[in-house]
């Protein structure tokens, strides 16, 4: 008995609420941190942008242009791709329990940042390093899937050959901390794994801009198709669709976001897999608005929470810590109030 | 009732393993040799053989300890030598085997490999709390060989030479170098007493391959800053932290007025190109002033990682950089003097331009 108009009218508001969202919080975080930046300043610095004359504090610049907008901004398009790319695996693979990491992209990344690390081949380095074994992980558990697929549940199957592959990379990293010197590499091996956004500058985000977009716009593209896919495969065929050729195209982009993110932020975990729940729980399980509500919650949490890390103590807290410290409970929170299916 | 039957069985195979381990240990004792009871620098009482012929010890903090006093004691190291140690330690050393770390009960080394290179004693140099003090009784049950905890602060070094020194009948040699470290660290804090509080120049010490990580003060690893007068920017707000990560943005609130950098054995000087480049960076005072400087690391970090003797060195490398009114010393005199004292090993002048190259004010 719903009123449509009012139903219509309220999605609208939703949508405007979820788009303003980020944006809100990103004009938040850029007036907190560590460096005391007055208000006046942060809006001469805007302004200045359309107005040629700044007598801006050249440290004043430097803090609002060099460190925080970039790292707003990093942790605004980390937090989407991570989520995006968790709801799109979730779908997928029929499995509320799936984060972007299923497939062994982490940990194939971190074995790449590790041996960058050990090589000594620097923050470039190691983000490309981290990049390539990202995907390289994850098309060995592609290849393994359609090794052993037989009539097997393909799904499940590379559900399987994910828990290998990560086994296999995690066991590697293990092994090259144990030998590594400790007084220099191991520390940061280890850093790099708990994730942090605290060395982010433009030039990082430029390069993962192209491989992102690479990644969610067709994700964006297909997102109804998305629906099909959590009917499971026969029912999707019977409605016309090649669920083999589209699983590898959610793959393929859900990998291509989860690599780039992973890449220059390290290890962060629990995003992908909350956000997906957190925002099926506001806008219900229809991927048309599913991913584009993950986005904007996925985006404006990582934000909060690396606005934390960054501004609490004299240290930076880990972020891949904070986001577990935070989606662990939040996440059986979810879990014990929804009673919606997670398909 | 069939699960029970599974864990009475695999508690039973449990048991006989435990109880053969207990007897393994207890045969390995050697008969002969004669033995005392020695109170270690943790004040641990440990029953040792009257004479040693091999010592090991768990970190590299001893190795190079126990290669300065007495190389020929050396059971082993604890990792294969990099190619920059093997510069400075004597050939015949080269090939010892690699034992491993060894802290607590996750040794990175084999305990029969250990048991091969047969040491008398394992030496622990660092820390001497009893959580450490924990971790070598772990590791003296564990492998039946006593271990020795060493204090390994800075301050102590002559101390931990002198009693090293008697433990292994090396005592000559160990009054030699006690009385260097003596005698640089009582130069030092009596040159720096005419420094006052509001006069020590501001430090931070950049680690980690961004920068972005440093060691707070007080702790074994920053000790080198302390002795040298050094302001240590990064004070610990919360208790029972050593290394943090830190922002930009609190490093430009610290405003440090020097920065000494951690190479981490890297040779390209990819943090001081980017600490000296980077626009973020730019504002700090000591980027301005072009007051940042590389910690020479030849064969090991002068300052820290691994914490050891060559922070003799490093502190007055470091004091005579931040105070250069007040101690003054000729770097490369000193240079010579120490690695020839400490390490037998005459060092060229190449060498030394080459490890100053980015630790001299210019």
């Amino acid at each position: 008995m719903k009123n449509t108009a009012f139903v219509a009218k309220y999605s609208k508001l939703k949508i405007i609420v979820l788009v303003l969202l980020p944006i809100l919080l990103a004009i938040v975080a850029l007036t907190i941190g560590r460096y005391p930046v007055s208000y006046a300043d942060i809006w001469k610095a805007l302004t200045g942008l359309f107005f040629a004359e700044s007598n801006l504090s050249a440290t004043a610049h430097t803090v609002i242009f060099d460190v925080r907008i970039p790292r707003i901004l990093a942790a605004i398009i980390i937090g989407m791709a991570l989520s995006v790319s968790g709801a799109a695996f979730q779908g997928t693979f029929r499995n509320p329990l799936v984060s972007p990491d299923i497939l062994g992209v982490s940990a194939g990344a971190g074995f790449g940042a590790t041996i960058a690390i050990i090589n000594s081949w620097g923050s470039l380095g190691v983000a490309i390093s981290a990049f390539v074994f990202g995907l390289l992980a994850v098309w060995l558990t592609y290849f393994i899937g359609n090794l052993i697929k037989r009539s097997g549940d393909i799904t499940l199957i590379l559900v399987l050959g994910g828990i290998l592959v990560g086994t296999i990379f995690s066991s590697l990293v293990s092994l090259i901390k144990s030998v590594a010197d400790p007084y220099e590499k191991l520390p940061a091996i280890t850093y790099w794994m708990m994730g942090s956004l605290g060395s982010i500058q433009m030039k990082d985000i430029y390069m993962v801009i192209p491989p992102m977009l690479v990644g969610i716009i067709p994700l964006l593209l297909l997102r109804w198709k998305l629906n099909l896919l959590t009917f499971g495969d026969e029912e999707a065929q019977s409605m016309g669709v090649n669920t083999d050729r589209l699983r590898l195209i959610v793959i393929i982009c859900a990998t291509l976001l989860t690599a780039s993110s992973v890449s220059i932020s390290g290890m962060i975990g629990w995003v992908g897999l909350v956000i997906p729940h957190f925002a099926r729980a506001i806008t219900g399980p229809n991927y048309r608005s599913l991913l584009p509500v993950s986005m904007a919650v996925g985006g404006s949490f990582l934000l909060v929470v690396d606005t934390i890390a960054r501004t609490l103590l004299a240290m930076e807290i880990p972020l891949g810590i904070l986001t577990s410290l935070i989606g662990a409970p939040f996440f059986i929170y979810l879990l014990s109030h929804s009673r919606r299916s997670w398909k | 009732m069939r699960r029970n039957k599974v864990l009475i069985i695999i508690l039973v195979i449990l048991l006989l393993f435990a109880s053969t381990g207990c007897q393994g240990g207890q045969s390995d004792q050697g008969p002969e040799s004669e033995t005392k009871t020695i109170m270690d620098m943790a004040g641990r009482e440990v029953e040792i053989s009257t004479n040693i012929e091999k010592v090991y010890s768990t970190s590299a903090i001893g190795s190079v300890l126990l290669y300065t006093l007495a190389p020929e004691k050396l059971a082993g190291w604890t990792s294969e030598l990099r190619d920059s140690e093997k510069i400075i330690i004597a050939p015949e050393y080269h090939d010892l085997p690699s034992l491993g770390r060894w802290k607590g009960s996750t040794p990175t080394g084999s305990i029969e490999e250990l048991l091969k290179a047969g040491p008398d004693i394992i030496i622990s140099v660092g820390d001497v709390s009893p959580e450490y003090a924990g971790d070598a009784d772990e590791i003296q049950n564990l492998t039946g060989i006593p271990v020795v905890m060493v204090d390994g602060s800075l301050q102590k070094t002559a101390e931990a030479y002198r009693f090293l020194g008697d433990l292994i009948g090396e005592s000559e040699r160990a009054e030699e170098l006690a009385a260097y470290s003596d005698k640089t660290l009582e130069e030092i804090s009596t040159n720096l007493k005419s420094i006052g509080e509001e006069q020590k120049v501001k430090v931070y010490y950049a680690e980690g391959m961004e920068g972005l990580e440093t060691e707070v003060s007080g702790t074994v690893n920053s000790e080198a800053f302390d002795l040298a007068g050094a302001k240590n920017v990064a004070v610990p707000d919360t208790p029972d932290i050593r290394r943090m990560q830190v922002s930009i943005e609190q490093i430009l609130v610290w405003d440090p007025e020097v920065i000494i950098i951690s190479t981490d054995g890297d040779t390209t000087h990819s943090v001081y190109n980017k600490i000296k480049s980077d626009k973020t960076w730019a504002n700090i005072t000591a980027v301005k002033n072009n007051e940042v400087y590389e910690i020479p690391n030849y064969p090991y970090d002068w300052i820290n990682r691994p914490p050891s003797v060559m922070r003799l060195l490093g502190v007055k490398w470091l004091s005579a950089l931040l105070y250069p009114e007040v101690i003054k010393t000729d770097m490369r005199a000193d240079i010579s003097e120490f690695y020839s004292l400490f390490f037998n090993y005459e060092i060229s002048e190449k060498e030394i331009e080459d490890i100053l190259e980015t630790a001299e004010r210019k």
